[in-house]
Order: C-alpha cells, then sequence, then structure tokens
C-alpha cells in the first residue's frame, strides 16, 4: 500500500512539474473551446443546444492525446521494468498510475469546466450533471487509455496509433455521457437509465484494464 | 531475507533470427558471486533481463531457494532482486533526495537508511539538485544508493562500473564485498576488473544464426 502511495506521489509531482504535461491538457481544452463559439457564430440557442456535445468531444480528446505519456517516460528511462518486475502486483502498479494520471488530466478539465460552461452558454442547470458525468467518465476513459498505451508501449510516438486503436471503445462511453448528461438536465422521464449504463461502462473498463496493460506490457518489456 | 540459492538450467535466448545463447546454467549459493563474459550482443544483458523478471523464460528453469524454506521460491526473482541496468531509472524533474525516497518506499526499503546511503555514495552535499543537473557518474552512484537502502539479497548489476570515476569503482567493490560477506549474492556483467574475486565465470560467445546459410551469405554480399 505504502508502495503504491509513493508510486501515486511520485506521478502527481511529475506531472505538475515542468514538462510534464499537466498544462498541455488544460492548455487544449481551453483553446478549443474558446474557439467554438467563433466559429459556430453567436447563436446562444444554438450553442446552448451543442454545449453538452463540444465539452465532451473536447474532454475525450484531451484524454486520448496525453495517453501515451502514461507510460512513455518510465519505458525510456527503464523505471518501468523496475515498477512492473520488482515492486507491488504489476496490476495495482497499471491501477495506480491510471488513476495518478486521471486525477492529473481529468480534475484540471474538471475544475475548469464552469468557466468554459459559460462561454458555450450551457443551460445552468446542466453544469452539476456534466460534471458529475464527466467525472465517471472520464475514469472509464483513462482506463481505456491505459490499455491503449500499454499495448503500444514499446512505440515511440505512438499517440495516433493509439487514438486509432482506442477510439472505437470510447464511442460507447461518448455515447451514455452525453445521453446521460442530456437526461439529468433537462429532466427526462427516467434521468438515471443513461447514468447507470455509463457508470457500468466506466467499473468495466476499471476492471479489465490494469490486468490487459498488465500483460502487455509484460510482453512488450 | 536471506537467499540460499539460485540456480538456473538450460537456459536460453532469441533473438530475431539469431540464438543469443542455449543450455546455460549455473548454481550459486549464499556468498557466491558470478561474472557473465562474453562480447558485445552476445547476451549478457538479455541474461540479466531473464532473472530479473523483465524478461520470460521460455526454455530452461530458474529456482531459488530461500534459506527460510527449503522449497523453492514461488514468486521466482519477483521482489528480492536489485536490477542495475544501463538505463538509470531515474526521473529527470525529480531531485536526488525525492528519486532515491521513491525507489526506497516502492521498493519497501528503509527510509532512515536514506541520507546515511546518500552520504557513502558522495552525494550527500545535493540532495536538492534536480537529477537531470546530475552527470553521468553521479547519477550512476545515486542508483547504487537504492542498492543500500533497500536491502535484497540478490544482485544483478549490467556493467556496473561504466561512467564510475576511479573513487566510484572503489566505492562499488566495497558495496559488493559487503553484500557477499552479508551472504547475498552478486550476478554481475563487466568488461573490466571489479576488484571483486568471482566464484564463478560465464562466457557467452556470441552465438549463431538459426538460419544460418541464407542469412551468412546475405551478409558476405554486403
Amino acid at each position: 500500500m505504502k508502495s503504491l502511495y509513493a508510486l501515486l506521489k511520485r506521478d502527481m509531482t511529475l506531472f505538475f512539474r515542468s514538462g510534464g504535461g499537466a498544462g498541455q491538457a488544460i492548455g487544449f481544452y481551453l483553446v478549443v473551446v474558446i474557439l467554438f463559439p467563433f466559429a459556430v457564430g453567436p447563436d446562444l440557442n444554438l450553442l446552448a443546444r451543442i454545449s453538452i456535445g463540444i465539452l465532451w468531444v473536447i474532454l475525450l480528446l484531451a484524454i486520448l492525446l496525453s495517453a501515451e505519456r502514461i507510460f512513455a517516460d518510465d519505458l525510456e528511462d527503464g523505471s518501468l521494468t523496475l515498477l512492473i518486475t520488482a515492486g507491488p502486483l504489476p496490476e495495482l502498479v497499471i491501477l495506480t498510475k491510471l488513476i495518478a494520471h486521471w486525477i492529473a488530466i481529468a480534475m484540471p478539465l474538471l475544475l475548469i469546466t464552469p468557466v468554459l460552461a459559460i462561454m458555450l452558454n450551457l443551460p445552468l442547470g446542466g453544469l452539476m450533471p456534466m460534471i458529475l458525468c464527466m467525472f465517471i467518465g472520464s475514469l472509464g476513459l483513462c482506463a481505456l487509455a491505459t490499455i491503449g498505451a500499454s499495448i503500444l508501449v514499446a512505440i515511440r510516438r505512438a499517440n495516433q496509433i493509439i487514438s486509432l486503436l482506442i477510439l472505437p471503445l470510447y464511442i460507447p462511453t461518448l455515447i451514455f455521457g452525453v445521453s446521460a448528461t442530456n437526461d439529468l438536465t433537462f429532466e427526462v422521464e427516467k434521468p438515471y437509465a443513461s447514468l447507470t449504463i455509463l457508470i457500468a461502462i466506466t467499473l468495466i473498463s476499471l476492471l479489465v484494464a490494469p490486468f490487459a496493460a498488465a500483460q502487455a506490457i509484460k510482453a512488450n518489456l | 531475507m536471506k537467499i540460499n540459492k539460485i540456480s538456473a538450467q538450460q537456459l536460453a535466448a532469441q533473438k530475431g533470427e539469431r540464438q543469443l545463447f542455449e543450455n546455460i546454467g549455473f548454481e550459486l549459493s549464499s556468498g557466491q558471486c558470478l561474472l557473465l563474459q562474453g562480447p558485445n550482443g552476445s547476451g549478457k544483458t538479455t541474461l540479466l533481463h531473464m532473472l530479473a523478471g523483465a524478461e520470460k523464460i521460455e526454455t530452461g528453469k530458474l529456482e531459488i531457494i530461500m534459506a527460510a524454506s527449503p522449497e523453492p521460491r514461488i514468486d521466482g526473482v519477483f521482489g528480492i532482486s536489485h536490477f542495475i541496468s544501463h538505463q538509470n531509472s531515474l526521473k529527470a524533474n525529480l531531485t536526488v533526495y525525492e528519486n532515491l525516497k521513491f525507489w526506497t518506499e516502492f521498493l519497501g526499503g528503509e527510509i532512515s537508511k536514506l541520507d546515511q546511503a546518500l552520504s557513502t555514495v558522495g552525494l550527500a552535499p545535493m540532495p536538492h539538485i534536480l537529477a537531470a543537473r546530475l552527470s553521468a557518474g553521479q547519477k550512476k552512484r545515486l542508483m547504487l544508493a537504492k542498492l543500500l537502502t533497500i536491502s535484497h539479497p540478490l544482485w544483478l548489476l549490467d556493467e556496473p562500473s561504466v561512467s564510475l570515476d576511479a573513487e566510484g569503482q572503489k566505492l562499488l567493490t566495497i558495496l559488493m564485498q559487503n553484500h557477499l560477506k552479508a551472504g547475498g549474492i552478486l550476478i554481475a556483467s563487466s568488461h573490466i576488473p571489479l576488484g571483486v574475486e568471482f566464484d564463478q565465470i560465464l562466457s557467452l560467445d556470441g552465438g549463431k544464426y538459426l538460419f544460418n546459410d541464407d542469412y551468412l551469405l546475405e551478409e558476405q554480399n554486403l
């Protein structure tokens, strides 16, 4: 347990040091959200209607683009070999790295979402559902990103290939994430149906990812 | 945690079309050391990777018997070995102290030994310098500090003397001698004398190509 906490702490520290990439995801998120209203035009109703979809797509892209980082640095300096072979169970190590990545990438995005939601004219009642659904969905997305990153761990600059590889897996999360947010925002008849499925997808991804990634990394070391 | 014996039988490794080595075997008991020799590319690092558990053992077997029980260890080397390779496993953006602290915590070592270890390897004056600013030799010393804070009975060292200065090499020799005196087992690869009397020497001859004919012809044409 102590080992895993040390790993979590190290990954977080590295992430927020220079060159760690914490700014990258936030920067990307900010830029796209700022550009969108200009591109779509000043129609507030239109923006309100598409804002939920936009925020989800950008969250998804931000996680996709950072997927490679989960293991790349550790592979390069040889840490990965030690992390997988010398410490606690590899599956737990990977789960820890996954959670560290999630905290580092998704949390900052969730924190600035309220500000960006105003820019996209997200309905006021939609803010809490948006954050709740993104909170759950992003964890699942990070888990899937971990699988992709582990399969292609031996290939340098594999970001685009990783994106292509895990894109199909992201689609269910996107569909149910958007529909769960919509349902909660506009208070439809059964508001929790999509949310339940979103939670299920996240839990399954979270369960499968450590085992799949551990096997993939062992084969690739 | 004390180790009693490590024995390997009929290990073999293949890289692409090349058989690096086959039929490799050795047996070391507590306090003994083994030197791996051979030209570049003969599979010394691959063999150490196999022993460290970083590469799968396809043929042959590896048995480790701990002092606590006569049965071979189920986990193999998992959690009892130090592997120092040419990759330094240090994070450039963490300080000297943070790097050592992380590995010590992660591998279940003793935090209380940290300062002592840093001063032994000669890095005591610079605990708060980023690892990025260290020279190659200093990085190596920092890696050696890991050997002191985490006491594992099996050391696997891949060219441990590379980039160390004369004083650093003396330090390495002392570390290895102390480890052997304490009943540890040491397997190292090196091109230069490490200052330790090795009990056994294993020479890897450079292997052979599996698809001899075509391959050699192609090479000759080049």
